[in-house]
């Protein structure tokens, strides 16, 4: 697009760039009259140094008088030399000699001049008296350099001819020399345009559709990239919600679920350390009731009195410790008597599935650092797993419990069952959430187990028992110079 | 206690129930023997003496449910107390009709254990006697000569000496001789006792009977 900055007070023209070189072609005195007070009036306005060169039909006094008749602050604009009138023969042909390299300096140090003093570029008019002259070839020539060196520059030029001396031929070369061509003919404008100019006129509108056409398409396209972006931003951002909500819900779930099966074995440990204290005090009444009191066989039961009220106080001390959703508490684990006490929370599940717990536990393993209630959580995770496995398999459902270490001085736990096994497609995805081989199952005790070994620096892996079932092992790195 | 020494049998895979139960009955005079498993209780051999077992359902390795029925198979007819850390109405149902005599659940009270205790042996007395009566008599049938178990058939079926005589094909007098013998093997004080003892043998005739009527 054009960048179209200065008003040039021509009322076709409307605003046009600096460098523009208009020609304009006058029928009456009173049509350039007009033209020019309009002309620089907006210049003026618009704080350009004016210079009117002034030629015949009008004098430099008839010059001043239009122009203080057209523009309020005429007088001020002289004081402040905004403007100036020139006499154009002395001008242009100084000792009737033309100077094209003159004339042009002449502008250029007056530009130079106009900036200097803070105006924003030079606005000139001069009137075409030479028509007829012989420098008008010389002339026609100067009009096209200098329509090519003010491309750009901060000038605005307005050359005005009579119509009434012109003649074809001259009109002709004048059009080519300028950028625009106008005519006032009894106030009426009429407008030409060179070739050129239409030409780069159409160009510049067919770029400028294209451009704009491209900027549409590419505009909509961003719109619609933009739009899906923000479609799959907010997707994404629900699918994040979602996923936290559900690790969360996960784990809480998780938690539960270990604990609704922990239910029975809590309401067994603790009905049993119940069933032997009740028995233990009535039997022991009678012991001490008896025609003879027998105080050893008293005594001995208010001991197992007092041992199954610690066993009682135990087994609620770590419920209590698995409810509590403490953040994890790294220590020193003893990973032996981790299961040995998960085997105790479970003896109520495990009596119920009638299962039989084989331990192999080697002694003095590697210590590890970790979160017990975790690790405890991952054992139960796995018996359960187990004791699932076996049910409604034929044969004594058994579960051998492993630990011991590894060449690395880390530590190895693994939990077999006597179940179907798993073939290898499921072993895959075993530890995968929401992946489970049973009916009823959640998928989650294998995923949540693995969450919590990796957690602690371990891996886990599944494997298939001989001659059935499965190994599910997991190894936990030892901690180096404690044992 | 009176009458042979009875024993209880308590398998409880705890053993700190074990042991108070065992407490609780030595502090009553009741001999006690006590297992972890189903298993040892069966590596023990069949009890001579009477007795009853005290039985927790769950058991790992085989339930106490399963092991009552196994029990009802052969011939060992110890009467069964089951005790239960949580039991259901079902599982009590099922265990009191393959004659379970009590079904307690833990905590119990000692004296219903004890009184469930008592029933039972007394009931494993009473059936140890009716066996050891029953074993005596089979030893005195057992004792018969052919002719006098004929007799002895004919006696209780109701059959006169003459009658018996004619079945037979032998003089009363004889018929006689042999009812004495059988009198006084199978220790009979009257014709009514050793109708009794036909009863408990199932020896009687049935076709001889009719033949009264």
């Amino acid at each position: 697009m054009i960048p179209a900055n200065r008003p040039t007070g021509i009322e076709p023209l409307g605003d046009m760039p600096w460098g523009t070189h208009i020609c304009m072609f006058y029928e009456t005195r009173n049509d350039l009259l007009d033209t020019l007070a309009d002309f620089f009036s907006a210049g003026l306005r618009n704080n350009e140094r004016c210079v009117w060169a002034v030629s015949e039909p009008v004098t430099q006094a008839a010059a001043a008088q239009i122009l203080r008749r057209a523009i309020p602050d005429f007088s001020r604009y002289v004081a402040d030399r905004a403007i100036e009138i020139l006499p154009a023969r002395e001008w242009y042909l100084p000792g009737n000699h033309f100077d094209m390299q003159k004339i042009t300096s002449g502008w250029n140090m007056k530009l130079s001049a106009a900036l200097a003093e803070g105006y924003e570029g030079l606005r000139i008019s001069g009137n075409a008296f030479w028509m007829a002259t012989k420098h008008w070839a010389e002339f026609c020539q100067y009009e096209e350099e200098l329509d090519r060196s003010w491309s750009g520059q901060p000038f605005i030029a307005l050359c005005t001819y009579s119509l009434q001396d012109a003649r074809a031929a001259d009109v002709m070369d004048v059009a080519k020399s300028h950028q625009f061509t106008l005519a006032r003919r009894r106030g009426e404008w009429e407008l030409f345009e060179t070739p050129e100019l239409k030409l780069a006129k159409q160009q510049i509108l067919k770029l400028k559709n294209e451009l704009e056409e491209r900027v549409t398409v590419r505009t909509r396209e961003l719109v619609a990239v933009n739009r899906q972006l923000e479609a799959e931003n907010a997707e994404r951002e629900r699918a994040e919600a979602a996923l936290e909500k559900a690790q969360s819900e996960l784990g809480r779930v998780s938690r539960l679920t270990s604990l609704g099966v922990l239910a029975a074995s809590i309401a067994h440990e603790i009905n049993q350390p119940l069933t032997a204290i009740v028995t233990n005090s009535e039997a022991s009444l009678r012991w001490l009731t008896k025609g003879v009191p027998d105080l050893v066989e008293a005594r001995a039961a208010l001991c197992r009195i007092a041992q199954d009220a610690n066993r009682a106080s135990a087994v609620i001390e770590r419920i209590r410790a698995l409810v509590t959703e403490d953040k994890a508490e790294y220590g020193y684990v003893e990973i032996n008597d981790a299961i040995h006490e998960v085997i105790a929370l479970m003896r109520g599940t495990l009596r119920e599935h009638r299962t039989v717990v084989r331990l192999v536990l080697e002694p003095d393993l590697p210590r590890v650092v970790g979160d017990r209630l975790q690790l405890q959580q991952v054992l139960m995770n796995l018996i359960t797993n187990a004791v699932e496995a076996m049910t409604g398999v034929n044969g004594a459902p058994e579960i051998i419990i492993r630990s011991g270490s590894n060449e690395a001085g880390g530590l190895l736990v693994s939990v077999e069952d006597r179940g179907r096994g798993v073939d290898a497609d499921a072993a895959d995805h075993l530890f995968e959430p929401f992946v489970t081989t049973k009916a009823d199952g959640m998928g989650m005790g294998l995923s949540i187990a693995q969450t919590i070994v990796e957690a602690h620096g371990g891996r886990i892996c599944a494997s298939p028992a001989s001659p059935n079932g499965t190994v599910i092992q997991f190894s936990l790195p030892g901690v180096k110079g404690a044992s | 206690m009176s009458g042979s020494p009875a024993s209880v049998f308590v398998i409880d895979d705890d053993p700190s129930v074990r042991e108070a139960i065992g407490s609780l009955l030595r502090s009553v005079g009741r001999q006690a023997e006590l297992f972890g498993s189903v298993k040892e209780f069966v590596s023990r051999g069949n009890p001579r003496s009477p007795g009853c077992l005290v039985l927790d359902v769950r058991l790992p390795g085989q339930s106490g449910l399963e092991f009552q029925d196994e029990l009802a198979r052969t011939r060992i007819h110890l009467p069964v107390i089951f005790i239960t850390a949580h039991g259901d109405i079902q599982m009590s149902v099922r265990a009191m009709k393959a004659g379970a005599i009590e079904f307690l659940t833990k905590p119990f009270r000692d004296q219903d254990l004890l009184d469930a205790i008592q029933i039972a042996i007394e009931r494993d007395q009473a059936r140890m006697a009716a066996y050891a009566v029953r074993a005596d008599l089979r030893r005195r049938w057992e004792e018969l000569t052919e002719r006098e178990r004929e007799v002895m058939q004919r006696v209780v079926s109701g059959r006169t000496n003459k009658q018996i005589a004619a079945d037979l094909g032998i003089v009363e007098i004889t018929v006689k001789v042999h009812r004495g013998q059988v009198m006084r093997k199978m220790g009979a004080r009257s014709v009514a006792e050793l109708v009794r003892m036909a009863d408990r043998l199932e020896v009687a005739q049935e076709g001889t009977r009719a033949i009264l009527y």
